[in-house]
């Protein structure tokens, strides 16, 4: 059993690898998406081949992003990973009716200033909540 | 599903940590299947009847009544 417990440390091990490994690649996305952004708000250069670079960067941060969450969800245990696909179908369908519902009450002038970035939110908060809830159900 | 886990890893004298190792699972995996309050998949159980050296039938057993 010794051994085992070794394992048992492998694999947490490898989970807090995995986290600090997609926290980096969000860091990093989250930083050029407001490096981008900032500097066509504030004009701080005037090249559209900054622009376009600034652009793909992100995106291609985005797409590693991509690719290391399912890395992350593979290398979770079947709970873990079951907590994780609840809470992200939980996020999608209310980021999916929010997003309507949104709409609508654009439509109907209801809320002016509408910003896609309040479904993003709306989203990330839900994700959120729902990993928390399963935390505690199956604590 | 009901299930004998705690009172087999009892038995043997393991933790919940130790079990999990074994399996390859988290600690919280192992709490979440003795509560009942997870079921775990059949390659897990099939896992857990070899190093138990049982069948699955002597792990886990369906609470459904005739």
């Amino acid at each position: 059993m010794k051994e085992r417990t070794t394992e048992a440390g492998d694999f947490t091990a490898c989970n807090v690898k995995n986290n600090v490994r997609l926290l980096s690649w969000v860091f990093a996305w989250v930083v050029t998406l407001v490096l981008a952004d900032k500097a066509e708000l504030y004009e701080w250069h005037s090249s559209a081949f900054i622009s376009i670079a600034a652009i793909v960067i992100n995106a291609a941060i985005g797409l590693g992003v991509i690719v290391v969450f399912m890395r992350h969800l593979k290398g979770l245990d079947e709970l873990q990973r079951k907590i994780q696909l609840d809470a992200l179908a939980l996020s999608m369908g209310v980021g999916l009716v929010g997003s309507f519902t949104y709409s609508l009450l654009v439509t109907a002038k209801f809320v002016i200033d509408a910003e896609v970035t309040d479904i993003i939110l709306l989203m990330t908060l839900t994700y959120v909540v729902g990993v928390i809830v399963g935390q505690v159900r199956y604590r | 599903m009901k299930n004998r886990l705690k009172v087999l890893r009892a038995e043997r004298d393991w933790t919940q940590a130790e079990l999990a190792a074994a399996l390859k699972v988290s600690r919280q995996t192992i709490n979440a299947i003795e509560k009942g309050k997870f079921d775990p998949s059949l390659p897990l159980a099939f896992k857990a009847a070899r190093l138990f050296e049982l069948s699955i039938e002597d792990i886990f057993q369906d609470e459904v009544t005739p």
